[in-house]
């Protein structure tokens, strides 16, 4: 029996231009998935004069919709405001799945309510970790109860995350598949062995946008004081972020300016040749979902030292990393020095690390599982997940005597609107677009 | 969790309900029950009742307004006309470059571990040229 080929639609606000871990998910996955023959689009905001459609290598369509930027390239909230341009891509594409990715991003959001409401089956996969405690993450969660209610399949990237979600949101754990991030490890290939190093510096780098959260304060404290402890190790300092004049002061009250390099913000393809400058990875965030960064050092054939915090535990093998105890700079700093020991001793073979990556995470396997949710829910497709009344009801047995009501609002009139829309602008008179997977052969061999 | 977040969260739960009550109080007592009592002075400081409906409403239309603006915004501002150069092309894209059509056909089949975009001439004729 031949397999089921999907149209997918990859939501996001967050897509190239802008670089991160959830950018590259969503590239990646979506490139594998055309090489598996489905047709994929991506939609996202516009930025800045990237507006309008573009394809990339492999015949990738990305929508960039002209929205309205609130904060930190989140588009502006409005629960029915995104409808008409959602549906008629949707439509324009015949869309069967539709996948947010990122529970900070309202496009995901509101791309799953618009898609639910035109039965189409829909998956979000959720990248971070969030607190139940401050102002800012509640109002999320409460979001995500009310998207996540009519969701068919949920993927977290770790275990850790799959916990997290589950108590976030509600949802019942069957419905949470576990699929992690994956690393291009052609892309990561440690440095030429055959060059041996000249001097018997050790080189520690740290790449992470300079966040609190990403653990800026942390390296601010510990930096100078591994830089006293060790006189044979230099640091490089690459990324950009709100703390980087609190490392410019760093560097100049300690007078380090010979041993810290701080190179500001690198493209994601120089990201490899940083890398290969030094001998660890130094990584102190706060929270981390999954840690792709980690995953892309070792493939360098870095040793790494981490705090050992949200999904971070699962992501390498034992022998790759040094954890600290504890997110402290005392325990960090303990964790360095047992590092710069085994790197200076040579107590570590970091050349296998490479290969050993390659095997372990791969872009191919990740698509692959992918499909295996999308083969699970599109089994269902003929029951009533996506009726209206059905989905209704869920929305009422949310707990929250005012926002339930509140959520059956918000569906009702989204139904509504959805009859206006078909008066408006007939399902009839949108085109539909010629598939790039159509008009291309493919070695089948792939 | 810590103790001040704790009792934090627990004052603002309070006080905030306690701010609900008195409004929906203040919003709904005549005040011919209060007359003569000590607690009418209050109603002489607070401003008119006047500006409980004019403030909901307030709230209520600019909410309305701020959808309509920004959806007219989205469409008529941040959408560019067709015959712009910003529909094909922009400041932030890496169009491929090929020096012949085997190896731009590779960029068709592969794909690129960095974001590159296909020209749209390119694109244009793989979709729609009928061969």
């Amino acid at each position: 029996m031949a397999e089921q080929k999907y149209n997918i639609a990859m939501v996001c606000d967050f897509f190239y231009p802008q670089l991160g871990g959830v950018e590259f998910h969503i590239y990646h996955l979506s490139q594998k998935l055309i090489k598996m023959g489905h047709n994929v689009c991506v939609i996202t905001h516009a930025y800045g004069d990237r507006t309008g459609i573009r394809y990339l290598s492999n015949g990738l369509k990305v929508y960039y919709v002209p929205y309205l930027v609130l904060y930190r390239q989140t588009t502006f909230p409005t629960v029915f405001g995104s409808f008409p341009i959602f549906r008629n891509i949707l439509i324009r594409e015949q869309i069967d799945v539709l996948h947010s990715h990122g529970s900070v991003s309202s496009f995901a959001h509101e791309g799953i309510l618009h898609a639910n409401t035109m039965g189409i089956q829909t998956v979000f996969t959720d990248h971070s970790l969030y607190g139940f405690d401050s102002l800012g993450s509640i109002l999320v969660n409460k979001l995500l109860k009310f998207t996540l209610c009519n969701i068919d399949a949920v993927i977290a990237v770790s275990h850790t995350c799959k916990e997290n979600i589950i108590l976030r949101a509600n949802l019942d754990p069957d419905n949470v598949s576990v699929i992690p991030n994956a690393v291009v490890s052609s892309s990561f290939k440690p440095r030429d062995s055959t060059i041996k190093k000249k001097s018997n510096r050790i080189t520690v780098v740290v790449i992470c946008r300079l966040y609190t959260n990403k653990g800026a304060d942390l390296l601010t404290h510990l930096i100078p004081k591994v830089c006293t402890n060790n006189d044979n190790v230099d640091f490089i300092v690459a990324g950009d972020g709100p703390k980087f004049i609190a490392f410019q002061q760093m560097i100049e009250n300690n007078r380090l300016q010979e041993r810290v390099q701080l190179l500001g913000s690198v493209r994601h393809e120089h990201v490899r040749d940083v890398m290969c400058q030094g001998d660890i990875y130094l990584h102190a965030s706060l929270t981390e979902a999954f840690g792709t960064v980690l995953v892309e050092a070792a493939s360098c054939g870095l040793l790494i030292v981490t705090t050992s915090v949200g999904g971070i535990p699962e992501v390498l093998p034992e022998y790759m990393t040094v954890y600290a105890q504890e997110t402290s700079v005392s325990s960090l700093i303990k964790a360095m020095n047992k590092a710069i020991h085994r790197i200076g001793h040579s107590k570590v073979n970091t050349t296998q690390f490479h290969e050993t990556i390659a095997q372990m995470y791969d872009w191919m396997n990740v698509a692959e599982r992918t499909v295996q949710v999308y083969d699970r829910i599109s089994l269902d497709v003929r029951s009533l997940n996506k009726n209206w009344v059905v989905m209704l009801k869920k929305y009422y047995r949310q707990d929250g005597n005012w926002a339930r009501l509140l959520y059956v609002l918000c569906a009702i009139v989204e139904y509504i609107l959805l009859y206006i829309l078909e008066i408006l602008y007939p399902a009839g008179d949108i085109d539909r677009v010629v598939k790039w997977n159509s008009r291309i052969c493919r070695d089948p061999h792939i | 969790m810590n103790k001040e977040r704790q009792y934090g969260g627990f004052s603002v739960y309070v006080s905030s309900t306690l701010v609900v009550f008195f409004i929906v109080v203040w919003a709904f007592l005549p005040k011919i029950i209060l007359q003569g009592q000590a607690i009418a002075e209050v109603y002489e400081i607070l401003p008119q009742r006047y500006w409980l409906i004019a403030i909901q409403c307030l709230v209520l239309m600019t909410m309305l307004f701020t959808y309509v603006g920004m959806l007219s915004y989205n469409i008529d501002m941040l959408t560019v006309p067709l015959d712009d150069m910003r529909t094909i092309t922009d400041t932030q894209g890496r169009i491929v470059e090929y020096k012949n059509f085997s190896e731009l056909d590779w960029y068709i089949t592969n794909e690129t571990s960095g974001v590159a975009d296909l020209p749209i001439n390119e694109v244009s004729r793989v979709l729609y040229l009928q061969e």
